[in-house]
């Protein structure tokens, strides 16, 4: 417990580093109004925000007020949209949380899948298979492959839809998308961690007392390996965020990855922070749930 | 002595090209223990492990034959050779925090090899593993049965290691340097409960070691290896009393003994050589080293010969036309 | 022994690349004038053999999409390099020294770069793609900002990994000063991972700058990028689909490239006989 409150606290300051950078980034780039207002703004509207925004005020107070605006979440109102820009944010937060959790598993399953049959098979054509999918996967653009299976399925070959968010058809070739890089990642993940674990002093010792090659991968190996392979689907699941914001765009999804470019074209940085805010605290979450499967799965961890 | 259980002959591994064992021969009788002995690189681990098939990736059998009871386990393919690992031929590992698997706790380890052999359920393999755990002199068994590894000591684990190796009752034993890992107060219970192991169950051991203190200990007999040949073997009694072969003489020495003063193992083994041994692919491999060595031994190797103690030995100077 | 010959695919990713390389110099000084201008007789024209600068069709203002890609090479180009340059001199700097500083300064250090790096680095890029604006130059020092983690990481790792060996402690006691004990102690043994994350990290920076480029936040008209050239062609997809396929390939084929020279690097240098620790005398 004591463990788990300390790494909260260390994540509690990680995120406020990050805050205090983005923080510094709005003052150093120019006039931290430029940020907030259009770029036609009058005057006096500039006075205005000046008041609002508190840049008259000393510096310690400025960041004071900033980071006490972050922990009561009022991020502003959204200029373009004439709401508060959290409610925006959290509105859209659903689509993009169904989308990365349903990637993020069906790239595990088939990295799972690929990265067992490979490292138990070196040399087969799964095996193959795998290191090209690790290549394809971390090379190809994901916006262009999304156009391309758009132009395939959608266009040419018509059995699904385009772009728009409408049930589970809607999802499938934005989940291929999302999913490529993943999938490739941790399978060669899963597929090395394998092979070490198989070739470790204890496999060695279970086969001495008999046991056939199924039985060092599957009541030893899996479980050593799956250590090093969730940390790097953690890892995966966050980036996820940034296939997210193309994804969502090219398929017209609305979630908070097209929401940051809407965001950007609409001139609106309160969004846009709500939104740093938002994925800030989904990477803590995601760390916290690592370090108790870490407990789980490690007995070595939990004293 | 009985028919042996365990018949190495000529035994020739190969990798990347040379001779890392070449032609070992050695028996074991049920109650026997038998110590390979010889520095690292000489083959003994490698000899080890082929015997159950668990060679490495390089190294391969190209000559010889070894049998177990009878049967040929070069000849064996993996599936009947599982059969017989853990259930009639038992491994004990040199280092305990490594041959254990860190997330599992310690009964289904040491139930590991009849859960495989006999299938019995997991409630049993714990009732099981708890019992031999206590009989290898595990205090509070119960709980160090549900502990993991890193919850116990070396010398614990290790003790773990040997139940579990000896938990389908194997008739053969082989012990890859059991107690180098350990603490010194350690080895000796380690030792011990080897010994106690072979007397109540007939058990034929293998004992694999570098060190000739943990050999004199518990060995009836004795291999001497030195970069993959014999070059001494026989009755315990024949080659520490009377060792016939140099390198034998040369570990001998440097096991300490209460006579020995400080400097005491300064004035034998190697040593500076007036004249240099030629070494080349012809002779005696062990030249460089040995302090009576002449250029016969360059020119060619000696063959093992039978010595009046009673053991084999391969050395011209040591041989009755010898010079020593 | 691994055998000394390249296979095929190495010499063809080797090739690609050099190809790109060479492309990015010369290509803007090689294409005519006449395949970039506008001829709205020709255009979405799809890709045919009658010239050259047709070979892979034109754009919706009747330019030679060939053309357009050769020159949109350099502009890639540059930036992928700017950021390797960058994020390389920076990280590596930083993490050497954190590497040879105090457990208090490396421990800080590390923090900072824990958060860089756990952080959606194209989220990050927004953010701050929005504060410095979008051109060539904010492309590359945005990128940067989210790349120069990755390489201290790993130089901070090198580091502490040769920090210990037996010739540098020598160095040390024979008197040579920090700087040259860096110069010559640690940086020809930390160079060749170093230079495996520096190609890997060339591929995905064309990746991040055509992603960025395409949602129209990177590279802004009229330079021309890759990523540009696809969002162009998004229009016309159905009809025109050559101005999509082609720059994309283009991507594809470059970061496919360095990705498979930098893990053939990475494991080559694993069956090398260099032992980490020959002196550099």
């Amino acid at each position: 417990m004591r463990f788990t409150l300390r790494r909260l606290g260390q994540a509690l300051v990680s995120m406020l580093i990050l805050f205090l950078l983005v923080f510094g980034a709005t003052r150093l780039a120019g006039d931290p109004v430029n940020i907030y207002l259009p770029v036609n703004a009058s005057q006096e509207a500039r006075e205005e925000m000046r008041e609002e925004l508190g840049l008259n005020r000393p510096l310690p107070v400025q960041i004071g007020d900033f980071l006490a605006d972050i922990v009561t979440l009022e991020f502003g109102e959204s200029i373009w949209q004439g709401r508060p820009a959290i409610d925006i944010v959290l509105e859209r937060l659903p689509v993009t949380i169904v989308l990365a959790l349903i990637s993020i598993g069906v790239a595990a399953l088939v990295a799972v899948g690929i990265g067992v049959v490979s490292a138990t098979h070196p040399g087969s054509r799964i095996d193959q298979f795998q290191r090209f999918l690790a290549l394809f996967g971390a090379s190809v653009p994901d916006f262009w492959l999304a156009l391309m299976l758009i132009l395939v399925f959608a266009s040419m070959l018509g059995i699904l839809p385009t772009s728009g968010f409408g049930g589970a058809s809607y999802l499938i070739l934005p989940v291929i998308v999302l999913a490529a890089r993943p999938a490739g990642v941790l399978s060669q993940v899963v597929r090395n961690s394998l092979l070490t674990e198989i070739d470790a002093d204890y496999a060695v010792a279970a086969r001495s007392r008999g046991a056939s090659s199924r039985w060092v991968v599957t009541r030893h190996a899996i479980r050593n390996a799956s250590l090093p392979s969730i940390t790097v689907a953690g890892d995966q699941l966050i980036q996820l965020v940034n296939g997210a914001v193309v994804v969502e765009t090219v398929f017209g999804l609305p979630g908070i990855g097209s929401l940051s470019i809407d965001a950007i074209q609409n001139r609106d940085f309160t969004i846009l922070f709500a939104i740093v805010f938002v994925v800030a605290v989904g990477v803590i979450l995601i760390n916290l749930t690592l370090d108790v499967a870490y407990m789980v799965l490690d007995p070595r961890v939990r004293y | 002595m009985s028919d042996p259980i365990l018949a190495i002959e000529n035994l020739v591994i190969e990798a990347g090209g040379t001779r890392v064992v070449d032609e070992l021969s050695l028996s074991i009788s049920p109650g026997e223990v038998h110590g390979l002995v010889g520095e690292s690189g000489s083959g003994k681990s490698l000899t080890a492990a082929s015997i159950v098939g668990l060679l490495p990736l390089g190294p391969k059998v190209t000559g010889g034959e070894i049998s177990f009871s009878g049967r040929s386990l070069l000849a064996a393919d993996d599936d009947e050779l599982r059969l017989v690992r853990g259930s009639k031929i038992g491994f004990v590992f040199q280092d305990p925090s490594s041959s254990l698997n860190p997330t599992k706790r310690i009964w289904p380890q040491v139930a590991e090899s009849p859960m495989i052999h006999k299938g019995i359920p997991a409630k049993q393999g714990r009732a099981l593993a708890t019992d031999l755990l206590g009989k290898v002199g595990v205090p509070s068994p119960e709980m160090r049965s549900g502990s993991y590894p890193h919850q116990l000591s070396g010398g614990m684990r290790q003790r773990a290691a040997i139940a579990a190796a000896l938990s389908s009752e194997p008739r053969l034993l082989i012990a890859d340097e059991p107690t180098t890992a350990l603490d010194v107060t350690v080895q000796a219970q380690i030792l011990d409960l080897l010994d106690d192991k072979v007397r109540t169950h007939h058990l034929a051991v293998l004992l694999i070691t570098h060190d000739l203190g943990v050999a004199a200990r518990l060995c009836d007999s004795l291999t001497i290896l030195y970069r993959g040949r014999v070059l001494e073997s026989g009755p315990a009694e024949a080659v520490f009393g009377n060792p016939q072969s140099p390198y034998t003489r040369m570990l001998l020495s440097a096991v300490p003994t209460l006579d020995d003063t400080a400097s005491g193992s300064e004035t034998s083994g190697d040593r500076g050589l007036s004249r240099v041994p030629q070494v080349g692919p012809t002779g005696c491999r062990f030249s460089a080293r040995c302090e009576f060595w002449r250029d016969a031994c360059s020119a060619d190797e000696p063959t093992l010969t039978i010595r009046a103690s009673g053991q084999l030995a391969r050395c011209f100077a040591t041989d009755q036309e010898g010079w020593v | 022994m691994p055998t000394r010959r390249f296979s095929m695919t190495t010499y063809l990713a080797f090739g690609f690349m050099l190809l790109v390389f060479v492309m990015a110099v010369i290509g803007p000084l090689i294409v005519p004038e006449s395949w970039l201008a506008q001829d709205l007789r020709l255009r979405n024209s799809p890709p045919s053999s009658a010239s050259m600068s047709l070979w892979l069709g034109t754009d919706s203002l009747g330019r030679s999409l060939l053309g357009r890609i050769i020159i949109g090479t350099r502009t890639t180009m540059v930036i992928a390099i700017g950021v390797l340059v960058v994020s390389t001199a920076f990280g590596g700097a930083l993490g050497v020294f954190s590497g040879g500083a105090s457990r208090r300064v490396d421990d800080l250090v590390m923090r900072v770069v824990d958060i860089a790096t756990s952080f959606p680095a194209l989220l990050l890029a927004i953010v701050f793609l929005y504060v410095f604006g979008s051109s060539q130059y904010g492309v590359i020092i945005v990128l940067a900002l989210t790349r120069w983690p990755v390489f201290a990481r790993l130089a901070r790792a090198e580091t502490l990994r040769v920090r210990e060996y037996e010739f540098v402690k020598a160095y040390r006691v024979l008197g040579y000063s920090r700087l040259r004990v860096a110069l010559e102690g640690f940086i020809p043994n930390v160079a060749q991972p170093i230079v495996v994350l520096a190609i890997l990290t060339l591929g995905q920076t064309i990746l991040a700058e055509s992603a960025l480029s395409f949602l129209g936040i990177g590279v802004q008209a009229p330079e021309v990028s890759w990523g540009l050239l696809v969002a162009e062609g998004r229009s016309y997809f159905r009809s025109a689909w050559w101005i999509i396929v082609f720059p994309g390939l283009m991507i594809l084929a470059t970061v496919l490239s360095a990705t498979y020279l930098s893990d053939y690097a990475h494991h080559r240098a694993k069956n090398s006989n260099l032992t980490p620790g020959e002196i550099h005398v």
